[in-house]
């Protein structure tokens, strides 16, 4: 067994390793390939200074919000209609893998040819990359789901309602959940790509002007506002909640 | 009045190639309000499909099912379920799995508060309110599932070999608590099972059943009162008579095919 302190402190762990690593090479390489911790964290206090932290962590969050909810309602929408229904299962399985199969590159072209440099373009590429694996990790999870519980609940005369309540929606959120880490952690990189190609504005952009500038500390200060947003999302959002939810599952050692 | 009444029930499944497979094969009883009836035959003759049948789970493929009467009170009408495996919602806990089902009926918190602790009392659950199933032995949870259909009170429960999945020791206690619950509430039991032993030390009456295409063989009361006793001459002299009558029944079939 590990210890609970070593596993609650094991992402700081990870990241003071990560920070190590920085540490060393920056010492081997000249600054202008590779910036020091120093030199990288005053940059990020100067995006403060000049305004511009908050304002594009704050760009880049709402577009994610959006894109990533739009994605998860009508994810959850198709994975338990393609779960429940033959018909609608044949008819979008080719047309979700068919999605995922197109370059992500491709997907910002379109959107760009669609909706041109819009703020909608590039909410669009991170909702068609993060829509489809939340769509087949619910789908999965009806398909996985014990039909024995449906069967009790009709017997005791509970309504459908209440069965998606009670019995469909828990037993699908293992699944859900599994998809949801995954679907986030590539929305975000998608979304960096996506403001980069498409947008005018959020960290993807000020990444890519500080890039074609060379100013590689401040590329770097923008790479690590967005590792800390990715990872803020991650451990101070879906792992608490997902924590909460499946609270009454057996601990390892418990039973 | 009868509790029950089968008329002529026929039960078959077709498969993708258009192939027959008679389940029941006109199933005629009766069942007296209060009365424990145990249903015995061979593994896959089809029990469980009946039971699923008279709970309108799966439908006939043709007959007749009168349950209760018409103009009865709907009480009287309710079918509640113990299946083979407790099937408790897994993120529920006790108190919860019964509030789910008791949502169904018009009552209020409180009414369905006190109808809980009244049935987990009963059961000897009441520690174990706030438990998760997991966190219970399989003995538990059966009897948790038992507590679900008393507090639902159905006026007829159905039961398919609940303590098929249990040890004897275990089985035993939950089988002296049934004929206890039975006896204070008269309910209308139907009861499922392949144990000739557990049907004898149940039941008030045995219906046994051929394997598949199932008819009815015989009906036999058993009348020996309660509470039972293990290893009373009694009982395993019926528990004799029933399993000669039991032969027969598998042998049954046999003249059937060679007719």
């Amino acid at each position: 067994m590990t210890p609970r302190f070593v596993r609650s402190f094991s992402p700081l762990v990870a990241i003071l390793f990560v920070i190590l690593i920085w540490y060393v090479l920056a010492l081997i390489f000249p600054p202008y390939l590779f910036p020091g911790i120093g030199v990288t964290v005053n940059k990020i206090v100067g995006f403060y200074q000049q305004g511009i932290l908050l304002k594009n962590v704050y760009l880049t969050s709402i577009r994610m919000v959006y894109a990533f909810i739009s994605a998860l309602i009508l994810g959850v929408l198709t994975g338990i209609l393609m779960g429940y229904f033959r018909t609608i299962e044949i008819m979008v399985k080719p047309l979700i893998f068919i999605i995922q199969t197109i370059a992500t590159v491709v997907w910002c072209f379109f959107s760009v040819i669609w909706f041109g440099l819009s703020e909608f373009a590039v909410i669009f590429v991170v909702f068609i990359i993060g829509y489809p694996i939340i769509a087949i990790n619910v789908w999965e999870g009806v398909k996985a789901m014990d039909l024995s519980l449906e069967d009790m609940a009709k017997s005791f005369g509970v309504n459908g309602a209440q069965v998606i309540r009670g019995i469909t929606i828990p037993s699908i959120l293992p699944h859900l959940f599994a998809g949801i880490r995954s679907s986030v952690s590539y929305c975000w990189k998608i979304l960096i790509l996506a403001e980069l190609v498409v947008g005018n504005s959020g960290i993807g952009y000020a990444l890519y002007f500080a890039w074609e500038q060379f100013r590689v500390p401040e590329v770097f200060g923008w790479v690590v506002v967005m590792i800390a947003l990715m990872l803020g999302s991650e451990y101070l959002l879906i792992r608490p909640i997902e924590a909460y939810l499946m609270r009454w599952r057996p601990k390892r050692g418990e039973v | 009045m009868k509790s029950i009444c089968v008329r002529n029930l026929r039960k078959v499944f077709e498969n993708k190639r258009g192939e027959c497979l008679t389940v029941l094969d006109g199933i005629n009883f009766e069942v007296d309000p209060g009365e424990f009836t145990c249903f015995l035959g061979p593994s896959g003759c089809g029990k469980s499909i009946l039971l699923q049948i008279i709970a309108n789970l799966v439908p006939p493929t043709s007959g007749e099912i009168y349950i209760g009467e018409a103009s009865s009170e709907m009480k009287e009408c309710t079918i509640g379920f113990v299946f083979q495996n407790p099937r408790l919602i897994p993120w529920m806990t006790v108190e919860g799995n019964i509030e789910y089902i008791l949502k169904t009926k018009k009552m209020s918190r409180l009414e369905r508060e006190e109808k809980i602790s009244g049935v987990l009392t009963t059961l000897d659950l009441y520690d174990f309110r706030k438990y998760y199933p997991h966190q219970l032995s399989g003995g538990m949870q059966q009897r948790v599932s038992i507590a679900r259909v008393l507090a639902y009170d159905a006026g007829i429960i159905l039961m398919d070999e609940p303590f098929s999945h249990l040890d004897e020791i275990t089985a035993r206690t939950l089988r002296r608590e049934l004929v206890d619950l039975w006896r204070q509430t008269r309910k209308t039991i139907l009861f499922v099972t392949h144990d000739i032993l557990e049907a004898c030390f149940l039941g008030s009456k045995i219906i046994l059943l051929t394997p598949k295409p199932t008819q009815i063989s015989r009906v036999m009361s058993i009348n020996l009162s309660h509470p039972r006793e293990y290893g009373n001459e009694e009982l395993f002299s019926k528990e004799r008579e029933v399993l000669i009558a039991f032969e027969d029944s598998l042998y049954q079939r046999g003249k059937r095919i060679n007719e």
